[in-house]
């Protein structure tokens, strides 16, 4: 019951979090320097359309009018015109979301497991030599700059030894024969999936390898552990059943906390990689002015990085009994 | 009214001691630093990258053919690998690789430090007045660091640098200052809430010391080791951005930065062909962010005793 | 018939500043079904005694000579499985902070229940939670509260269940280090009386670590004085807070009785973390005795037998005694 209340009150957090977001961006895309109508109306329209376009969207009426306008437009799904693409925006995104969400939820969900498996071992051996060489390795890798990580990675696997393609998510054989069947194509994106998947996989375990081995030597300096010992229990027993538990919470904080830093590097993987997501689209989108689906690509981040956000509140309390009842 | 000021002369003679251990106390801490086998890579290193940073200013007297941004070399007009007039080779349009990198330490340094000092400026002053004031100050604050924190700052440069146009280098410093704080304000406003249970506070209100002196004089000094903590790897991260910003092609064009030549090398097609253009800017955006994080967990293990090794 | 016989225990703590002594030369024994208190200021090494016995000191600490006899035979030269099988089996534990004592990510029956299941691989689950009811009875906790979490628990409830959980392996010796420190009085003289049931009932030998000598006079039938360290009076209750002889026992005794009965000026006792004595040889009381002589600076302190029930570590103990 209690569980349900405070994830209830998240939830509404979340939300009021979201709309503010949302708002802000209204007032931004209205409010910056500029003409906002060469902002939403794409300038090859005929100017009848563009007419058209702008009562629609409210834009010779006043500030509060088009907000109404913009919130019953968002709720109807309506994100306008793609300049560059010419299609729904909407369309658009949803057709990339399932490629980043491929790529960003197994990354994150692998780079925690490992992390905190590696966290764990480095704390167990500490001041030992395996300890020294995680730490230093996750310290490293934490701190390369992805997007040359991403380039080192395709210039090795891809163009020196040519294990992986080079960029994209289907090969373009593949994508021409028709009658390729499901199996085929799946194996085809996994495997342009393990270029990107490992850049991001190495610049992520690092630090939550780093958090969870100093949590685990925190914990393992705790009254229950001493009791866990004292009651005669084995080290291993210990070390998985009574101290990893209590260590493994601040590292999901964590990783609740830094969502919205993987993102960044999700849409520069994207980017460099050209794997077809609503991060390297956003990257488009400004680059080519294409306000529209720019403004939505980024509501979207947003609102996967809240969404992301209150799944790990619900496994943060599935964790920690004090949250759940 | 003497033994009034027989207590001040106590009161003065008190203060003496106490701030010889003060210094110890530093000095302490200073050594136990230098202990520190990470934190002493990290500031050879550092050191390392600030003599970069200077040395940024010779190769264009020697001849203007050096300059970063403008200088090509005549001979010269595409890329080619290291020689005795260029060590580490040229760029796409002759331009030498290595003033570039030298160039690049410099703005990354200007970069890195302010806009993590901004940040931590914003953040620290944020945190002591939710912390202390509480109530609704610091729901309202809290709330706010609560929505600039699920924001991905890249992504909200970008969408600045779109609405904006192009954005000049200290825009880019504000913008990245401005979306770093709430993490800072966090931790210092917890730190503030356990230091306004202390007696000391107590005491300071009770001598009508205003919210602003008892911030100030009281808080202040013990919340600072841990917003310069903060700093640090606040730096990392303001390098981090600046970098990923310029090797999309949103940086300011104006100064050659080391994600821009990351930029050049992906997008003029030499990333193959041209390690020797490839390699060396990475390694140092890579190699300055570990540098300063190695500084930062080195002042952690210094500032947190439960860290150190005796008690292990 | 003895039970644990200490000997010669001393351990040293590795710190940045060198090695520190935190227990040196202890020795003493414990009967099956007795109560032993240790008595001494925070600081003193009486918590490291405890951890020590159980062999559970951190890594800086080491026991660099003695011997601790249990059930005749030597912990110290047990292997890490063989002290594994005895600790909780046989010795077992009640800490000093109950609130933190207990995992916040596991029920506390399945605590408890691990406790049980750890030392007799061979039980059944049902009657493993048939025993774990029991001990719950035992320390008055509701059964419904079983399933709970310990966050979800009264302080009082909290250090119920630790007890509980010590008792759970019917150990033979059970350190109790502060059980009660942080508890209020009516809370604490509940648990006091119902560790003084469980051994009558159990036949348990408890060695209780505490620096209140209320609690101590009130449980006890042997008492151990320490000071910085070492052990500096060791007798039966009556004998060594009736007639107490080292000076620092007379302090220790005097600064509780000013509490109560007031009067008298206060005799503060000294901190002992810095009287230490350039030479380690000499009685550690020395700086603040209040009756050192020209023999104290000289002479190492040696034990003095007053009656077979009572040793001081005093080389005046028979002056001081006798007038």
């Amino acid at each position: 019951m209690e569980l349900r209340k405070y994830l209830f009150r998240r939830l509404i957090e979340i939300t009021i979090i979201f709309f503010v977001i949302m708002t802000i961006l209204f007032l931004l895309f209205r409010l910056a320097p500029g003409d906002p109508v060469s902002r939403m109306v794409d300038p090859s329209m005929t100017p009848e359309d563009a007419r058209h376009l702008i009562s629609q969207l409210g834009l010779d009426q006043p500030l509060y009018q088009q907000y109404i306008i913009y919130l019953r437009n968002f709720f109807s799904g309506d994100f306008g015109v793609s300049f560059h693409y010419g299609t729904s925006v909407m369309g658009i995104i949803w057709d990339r979301l399932p490629n980043t969400a491929i790529l960003f939820t197994t990354s994150i969900i692998l780079s925690a497991f490992v992390g905190i498996f590696l966290g764990k071992i480095a704390s167990w051996h500490k001041d030992k030599k395996i300890d020294t060489w995680l730490t230093l390795g996750a310290l490293i890798c934490h701190t390369l700059f992805l997007p040359w990580l991403a380039l080192i990675m395709i210039w090795f696997f891809a163009y020196k030894i040519g294990w992986f393609p080079l960029n994209g998510i289907l090969s373009p054989e593949i994508w021409i024969q028709t009658d390729a069947c499901f199996f085929s194509k799946l194996i085809d994106v996994l495997h342009h999936l393990i270029l990107p998947l490992a850049t991001l996989f190495l610049i992520h375990f690092g630090s939550y390898l780093l958090i969870m081995r100093s949590s685990m030597l925190d914990t393992l300096k705790e009254d229950y552990i001493t009791t866990a010992r004292a009651k005669g229990l084995k080290e291993k027993i210990i070390r998985n059943h009574h101290a990893a538990p209590n260590a493994a919470l601040p590292v999901v904080t964590s990783i609740a906390l830094s969502l919205a830093f993987s993102i960044n590097g999700g849409a520069l993987t994207e980017t460099v990689f050209s794997w077809p997501g609503i991060g390297r689209e956003l990257v488009f989108a400004v680059s080519n002015n294409d306000y529209p689906l720019a403004q939505a690509s980024f509501l979207l981040i947003a609102a996967v990085v809240l969404l992301s956000n209150f799944l790990v509140d619900i496994l943060y309390a599935y964790l920690d009994p004090r949250i759940r009842y | 009214m003497v033994t009034n000021t027989s207590d001040s002369m106590a009161g003065a003679l008190d203060m003496l001691p106490k701030k010889r251990q003060k210094i110890s106390a530093f000095n302490e801490k200073w050594l136990i630093f230098k202990e520190n086998f990470i934190g002493r890579a990290g500031l050879i290193l550092l050191s390392l990258f600030a003599l970069m940073a200077l040395l940024s200013f010779i190769p264009p007297l020697i001849d203007p053919m050096y300059h970063p941004m403008t200088g090509v070399d005549p001979k010269i007009s595409c890329s080619v690998g290291p020689s005795i007039h260029h060590w580490l080779g040229t760029d796409f349009i002759g331009r030498d690789i290595l003033s570039q990198l030298l160039a690049g330490a410099k703005i990354a340094f200007m970069v890195g430090i302010s806009s993590a000092f901004i940040s931590i400026v914003l953040g620290t002053s944020i945190g002591m007045i939710a912390g202390y004031f509480g109530r609704y100050i610091d729901a309202i604050l809290m709330r706010l660091a609560d929505i600039i924190m699920v924001m991905p700052t890249l992504l909200v440069v970008l969408i600045f640098s779109s609405l904006f146009g192009q954005l000049n280098i200290w825009t880019i410093v504000l913008v990245i200052a401005l979306f770093r704080w709430p993490g800072v304000s966090r931790v210092i406003r917890a730190q503030t809430l356990t230091l306004k249970q202390r007696p000391f506070i107590e005491a300071a209100k009770l001598a009508g010391a205003s919210p602003i002196r008892i911030i100030l004089r009281h808080i202040m000094p013990n919340v600072l080791p841990l917003s310069l903590l903060y700093m640090t790897f606040r730096v990392s991260s303001a390098i981090i951005i600046e970098a990923a910003l310029a090797f999309l092609g949103f940086g300011d064009p104006s100064s050659v930065s080391w994600g821009m030549m990351l930029q050049w090398v992906w997008k003029t097609g030499h990333m193959f062909q041209a390690p020797y253009w490839l390699l060396p800017p990475g390694i140092c955006i890579s190699l300055i962010t570990l540098s300063f994080y190695m500084v930062g967990r080195a002042m952690d293990e210094v500032l947190d005793p439960r860290l150190r090794k005796e008690d292990d | 018939m003895t039970l644990l016989e200490v000997k010669d225990l001393s351990v040293v703590y590795q710190t940045r500043k060198g090695f520190i002594t935190a227990l040196n030369n202890i020795s003493f024994e414990l009967n099956r079904g007795n109560t032993l208190g240790l008595v001494g200021e925070s600081g003193c090494g009486k918590s490291t005694l405890g951890m020590a016995l159980m062999r559970l000191l951190p890594g800086n600490a080491s026991i660099i000579k003695g011997n601790l006899f249990f059930e005749n035979q030597d912990l110290l030269k047990l292997t890490d499985d063989e002290i594994r099988q005895i600790r909780w089996k046989k010795i077992s534990m009640i800490f000093q902070a109950a609130m933190n004592a207990l995992n916040p990510v596991h029920r506390v029956a399945d605590q408890i229940m691990e406790a049980i299941t750890t030392h007799n691989s061979s039980l059944l689950r049902e009657s493993a939670i048939k025993q774990t009811e029991k001990l719950f009875d035992l320390v008055n906790i509701p059964k419904r509260r079983m399933t709970e979490y310990p966050h979800q628990y009264s302080g009082g409830m909290k250090q119920r269940a630790v007890i509980a959980m010590a008792l759970a392996c019917r150990p033979s010796l059970i350190i109790a280090d502060e059980p009660t420190t942080a508890l209020d009085v009516i809370l604490q003289s509940q648990i006091l009386e119902s560790i003084k049931l469980f051994q009558k009932k159990l036949n348990l030998a408890i060695l209780f670590i505490s620096h209140d000598i209320a609690v101590v006079a009130d449980i006890c039938h042997d008492i151990c004085v320490m000071y910085a360290g070492e052990l500096i009076e060791y007798g039966a209750k009556e004998k060594v807070l009736g007639a107490p002889v080292h000076p620092y026992t007379k302090t220790l005794i005097s600064s509780y009785l000013t509490l109560i009965r007031d009067l008298r000026p206060l005799k503060p006792v000294q901190d002992s973390t810095t009287s230490h004595i350039s030479n380690p040889d000499l009685c550690c009381f020395l700086n603040y005795c209040p009756n050192s002589e020209k023999i104290c600076r000289n002479q190492k302190p040696v034990w003095v037998e007053l009656a077979p029930d009572h040793r001081v570590f005093c080389l005046l103990a028979n002056k001081i005694y006798n007038g």
